[in-house]
């Protein structure tokens, strides 16, 4: 009851998104659902795990998997070992660290600058954004965080297959 | 009375009543709360029926009848006015009266509520008669219609004085729909009820199926209390009758003056039955109340402090690691008590979460007695270690699996009456249940006195089922094709019965063991038995595991299925490779290899180099090439993310003391992905024989240091390694001794004293704990080295004491440590505890015949433990020698040695008529049951080396019956018939 009260006092539209970077592209993250951005952490390689997952990281005695964002999206390897991790908590409880190159500032989401994922953006944004918000010098991509963590989760079946569906 | 089960019930009760005086208030002032009344019932529902099970006759007629007037509350929606509440508050508060009573003296007092009880009743005529003339308020007309209570009297008699049990009378507690569905079949009474059966029940319209279970329950409980439906009615007769009588002037005596009137004319009689009480108080004086200081917790509360201290456990780790990086000796004092604390929170919380294994026993014998019944069978269940406690988690885990077992045992296991008793044995068959702890897992043995498995049966349903060949299962032993079982599809009965055997089965109780940690085995001997032996963790949460390096990571492989440990060096002539798949000899066994670095695809083409860590699954072994093993280490099983689910190898992963994250091997897994060739199967299961002949004698040995010194002590005796804090060592009237697990206090060496170079004190030291099941005592050791397999030859033999020479071990002059010399220091008695007495017996001699003076120091003590005279020799040529003018009562003799070995000289031995009838015993280091059939002719019985128990006893035997013999047939010539 307490948590409807609270959302019924902030105005419907208004929400806010935490920037961060990969390759060129902007991302765009729910303030709510980011946890904390920490620095990069003693990563535990596991063999034989999907592309997409870097490891795993304590946080304070629990064990979070890593995503690397750039291995999501198909780019190559990061030169540095400079990069950020914002912790997303999901509605399955679990919680994953995203690998960004770099993050950005909170910014309040300005329905009138929304507009949906255009066509000519990367495949992989258009399976995973909301749509995208246009700034003056950069557009940031309103990502997903559910679909784009289920992406990353390896299926029974070919994960190619799976992509090709899409 | 069952102590425990009252305590439980108290303890239930009174909370359940702390709150009912709230609702039955909250009910006042909101009648028609039906979830209220609901509560309400249910709490009196629930006193009532744990009566019937506790033998509380007088408490179970009261609440019945609050029962009964809530019943009618309920199902007839009826809206209580403050009288009804108010009698329904008496009926509570005499509850707590019966409940206060036990709880002082242990037994039910004796107390009088009749007018309650009555009262009770005739409000519950009363609702029913309201509600059906559509009267919403029941007070002023109760006291203005004294006349409908008698009218009810009459129908209620007149079914009583029929004499006929009705549906009513022992299934009041179901809604007038079943009952009335129930009398329509023409189903009145219990009996009938269990008559017609589970099935026809549920298929009553008005019966819900989890309704039809109840019913048949009850009614199976009523007729289990010994017809006692006939005379619950022929008692409720009586208080009917009474009740109706008294029921006018009670009614408006209820409404007059319920208040003021009740209490006192309650308290007289409670008043009265005070003498009566005391005496029951005097008998049962030791009796102290149970339920003092228990209190229930939500477990899922328990759960996550468990968590917590998890995270404690691992917090605790890491800062013990920096306070060491530190040197501060200030920061260690203190590390070290958080070390403790932290602890003694761990084992104290797990033992919050255990509960004895009887919880899941407790309805075996039910299960049995109604397999037997429906069997035709007739079987005893046995049940030992029911104390024994294990994590709830892992219980609620094996009661199926353990059911499923159980099951089998009485459908496969046990044959009917008649095949029993042809066959020698007694007509009821033995369900034998036991569980006991061994070193931190717990062991459950399943075992029936049955028929046993049929290992060829077995092999061919294997061969029909494609589950292996006919080559492999030609090769196979028994105890290999037993394990077959437990392989998807597997039922070796012909006709599948309803009760267990519909195809899936045993292999279903394996993956439920293993999810939970575990491991399962079966031996079965036929014509005598089959028993499953599953062994669990104590607990899940917190788990025992080597932690290894495979290239650069690290990897924790739990304890529970490590057999040993082995070091595999590229220069060993053990390694092997048949079909493409690698080997390492291992006691004259090919023993498959996992390359763990080709597995996890860390590595290509990885060279036959590093440690092997031997796996046991129970139906395979198999050993995991790693590089290097660091050690054990208490880690926290934490689950891994949904990334994760697919990969089989992993069983979870945990954070270690530097903070880092390891991933836990699950052994299953990697199993699973050896799929051994043909070729390479065929190697395995061939291998046991044919090398066993070249098996060199090795021994394990661990290594230790002291100082500068090396020092080695065979493994035989050594029955585990602890690590402790220097302070548990006490001192006790000049020794020193500690508490070691199940508060055995052992004796304590300090090896460096023993030497005579008292090492420095430190915080933390090692033990080896010694023991040869019997005795127990604890060597003090500072450093250890390495647990390593060498072919023990000792160079320089010594005479010095505690020593029995010198070997060299990794390139190290190592001293080798004479444990028997260190056992008799610490228990004089060792040898002579359990001396037989014989009293002008003619001194027996056994003559032993030993190449290596290892084995010798080690078996000689056991042997003049015995009180037997003894004669060595170091060879079959010396042993011939000896037998040349002398004639032991036994001769044991091991089997490798050199000039001539056992084989030779048994066959010397058979070959002389003065010998003819003396026993020969082998003496080897390899477990019987594989030997080939050369041993088993030469020998009258092969014992393993150490096995000090068996050794003593089955020697004592053979000497006994040759004696016997010796003497019956008046000479040595005379027995030689009668020896195998």
């Amino acid at each position: 009851m307490g948590e409807n009260a609270l959302i019924a006092v902030q105005p419907q539209q208004s929400q806010e998104l935490l920037t961060c970077r990969v390759g060129e592209q902007w991302l765009g993250l729910q303030v709510r659902q980011v946890r904390e951005v920490v620095m990069p952490q003693t990563c535990t390689k596991m063999p034989l795990s999907a592309d997409a997952v870097m490891g795993l990281i304590n946080l304070r005695g629990r064990v979070i998997t890593q995503l690397d964002v750039r291995k999501v999206i198909g780019l190559a390897d990061r030169e540095t070992d400079v990069y950020r991790v914002a912790i997303v908590e999901t509605m399955s409880g679990e919680d994953f660290g995203l690998v960004m190159d770099e993050v950005g500032e909170v910014i309040d989401l300005d329905p009138d600058s929304f507009e949906k994922t255009p066509k000519t953006l990367d495949r992989v944004w258009q399976d995973v954004s909301e749509g995208v918000l246009k700034q003056e010098e950069r557009v940031v991509v309103l990502v997903n965080v559910e679909r784009f963590i289920a992406m990353t989760i390896p299926q029974p079946e070919d994960m190619d297959e799976l992509r090709v569906l899409h | 009375m069952d102590q425990e089960l009252l305590a439980e019930f108290l303890t239930e009760s009174s909370e359940n009543m702390a709150s009912i005086e709230e609702q039955l208030m909250a009910l006042e002032s909101n009648p028609q709360d039906e979830d209220l009344v609901n509560a309400i019932f249910r709490v009196i529902h629930t006193v009532k029926g744990s009566c019937g099970f506790l033998g509380l006759s007088g408490l179970e007629k009261l609440a019945h009848a609050g029962e009964n007037l809530l019943s009618k509350i309920r199902s007839l929606k009826f809206a209580v006015n403050d009288d009804i509440v108010s009698l329904l508050l008496d009926c509570a508060d005499g509850i707590n009266d019966y409940l206060h009573g036990l709880e002082s003296n242990g037994v039910e007092p004796v107390l009088d509520h009749s007018s309650v009880i009555s009262r009770l009743q005739a409000a519950e005529r009363l609702v029913d008669m309201m509600a059906g003339a559509g009267i919403t308020s029941v007070a002023k007309e109760a006291v203005a219609a004294p006349e409908p209570v008698k009218q009810t009297k009459a129908p209620v008699a007149k079914e009583s004085v029929a004499g006929d049990i009705t549906v009513d009378d022992w299934a009041g507690d179901f809604s007038a729909d079943v009952r009335a569905a129930l009398s329509e079949q023409g189903w009145h009474t219990p009996e009938q009820v269990i008559a017609a059966g589970f099935a026809p029940l549920r298929d009553l319209d008005a019966v819900e199926p989890s309704d039809a279970l109840k019913i048949l329950g009850l009614a199976k409980k009523v007729v289990s209390q010994g017809g006692a439906s006939k005379k619950n009615t022929e008692e409720k007769e009586v208080v009917v009758e009474k009740a109706a009588v008294e029921s006018e002037a009670v009614a408006v005596e209820a409404t007059l003056e319920p208040e003021r009137k009740e209490p006192e004319e309650k308290n007289l009689p409670a008043v009265q039955a005070q003498p009566q009480a005391q005496p029951q108080e005097m008998v049962q004086a030791a009796v102290t109340p149970k339920n003092a200081g228990s209190i229930r917790v939500d477990v899922e509360l328990l759960d996550s402090l468990m968590n917590q201290v998890g995270e404690l456990v691992l917090t605790r780790n890491r800062l013990l690691a920096m306070v060491q990086e530190s040197g501060s000796m200030e920061f260690m004092r203190v590390g070290r008590e958080v070390d403790q604390v932290t602890e003694r929170l761990q084992s104290q919380l797990l033992r919050t979460r255990m509960q004895p294994i009887k919880t899941i026993w407790n309805s075996v014998p039910r299960v049995v007695r109604d397999m037997s019944k429906s069997l035709d069978k007739r079987i005893n269940v046995l049940m030992e270690g029911e104390e024994t406690e294990l994590d709830r988690s892992i219980l609620t885990a094996l009661k199926d699996p353990l059911t499923h077992i159980i099951r089998n045992s009485c459908d496969h296991g046990v044959e009917m009456p008649d095949v029993r008793r042809a066959a020698g044995k007694p007509e009821a068959g033995t369900l034998r249940l036991s569980a006991a702890q061994e070193s931190g897992f717990i062991v459950i043995v399943v075992a029936d006195d049955g028929g046993g498995i049929n290992a060829e049966k077995v092999k061919a349903k294997a061969v029909t089922m494609g589950v292996i060949d006919e080559y492999v299962a030609a090769s196979m032993n028994d105890q290999a094709a037993l394990q077959l079982i437990f392989n998807a599809g597997l039922s070796t009965v012909e006709k599948v019965s309803n009760l267990s055997g519909r195809g899936v089965g045993m292999d279903v109780v394996k993956t439920s063991i293993e999810k939970v940690g575990g491991s399962v085995d079966i031996s079965s001997e036929m014509g005598k038995g089959t028993q499953l032996r599953i062994r669990i963790p104590l607990t899940l949460a917190i788990i025992s595991a080597m932690i290894v390096r495979c290239c650069d990571k690290h990897f924790a492989i739990p304890q529970i299925s490590v057999h040993e440990l082995l070091s595999a060096r590229a220069s060993s002539d053990d390694w092997r490779s048949i079909g493409g798949q690698p080997f390492f000899r291992l006691r004259g066994r090919l023993l498959p290899i996992l390359k763990l670095a080709e597995t996890l695809k860390l590595a290509e083409d990885v060279p036959h180099d590093g440690s092997i860590v031997v796996m046991d699954m129970g139906d395979r072994t198999f050993g995991i090439l790693i590089d290097e093993i660091y050690g054990a280490e208490e880690i926290v099983v934490k689950p891994l993310g949904v990334h994760f689910q697919q990969l089989n190898q992993y069983g979870g992963c945990s954070i270690l003391g530097d903070g880092s994250v390891i991933p836990i091997l699950d052994c299953n897994g990697l199993a699973q992905m050896m799929e051994l060739s043909d070729e390479a199967n065929q190697a395995v299961m061939t291998s046991h024989d044919e090398e066993l002949v070249a098996v060199n004698e090795m021994q394990h040995v661990l290594v230790f240091k002291h100082e500068a010194s090396r020092f080695a002590i065979p493994m035989a005796l050594v029955e585990r390694l602890e690590r402790f804090a220097a302070d548990k060592i006490e001192s006790s009237s000049g020794s020193e001794v500690m508490q070691y697990r199940n508060g055995e206090v052992i004796t304590v060496l300090r090896w460096g004293e023993m030497i005579g170079q008292p090492s420095p004190d430190c915080d933390e030291v090692y033990g080896l704990i010694l023991s040869d099941g019997e005795h127990r005592m604890c060597l003090q050791v500072d450093e250890i080295v390495d647990i390593l397999e060498v072919p023990l030859e000792i160079k320089k033999p010594v005479q010095k004491e505690f020593f029995l020479g010198s070997t060299v071990i990794l390139d190290q002059v190592t001293d080798v440590v004479d444990v028997f010399d260190v056992i008799k220091r610490a228990v004089p008695d060792w040898f002579t505890s359990t001396p037989e007495k014989k009293s002008n017996h003619v001194r027996q001699s056994i003559l032993f015949v030993e190449d290596a003076p290892f084995f010798r120091n080690l078996v000689v003590p056991v042997l003049q433990a015995m009180d037997c005279e003894i004669w060595t020799a170091e060879d079959g040529v010396q042993a011939c020698k000896i037998l040349a003018d002398k004639v032991p009562d036994l001769i044991l003799t091991d089997i490798e040695m050199p000039n001539m070995d056992g084989y030779e000289l048994a066959r010397w031995i058979a070959t002389q008529e003065r010998l003819k009838g003396v026993p020969v015993v082998a003496l080897t280091a390899t477990p019987p049951g594989e030997q080939g059939d050369e041993r088993r002719g030469l020998f009258d019985d092969v014992l393993v080396k150490f096995d000090r128990q068996t050794m003593t006893s089955t020697l004592q035997s053979m000497m006994n019956s040759y004696a016997t013999k010796k003497t019956a047939g008046g000479g040595v010539e005379g027995i030689s018939s009668g020896q195998v």
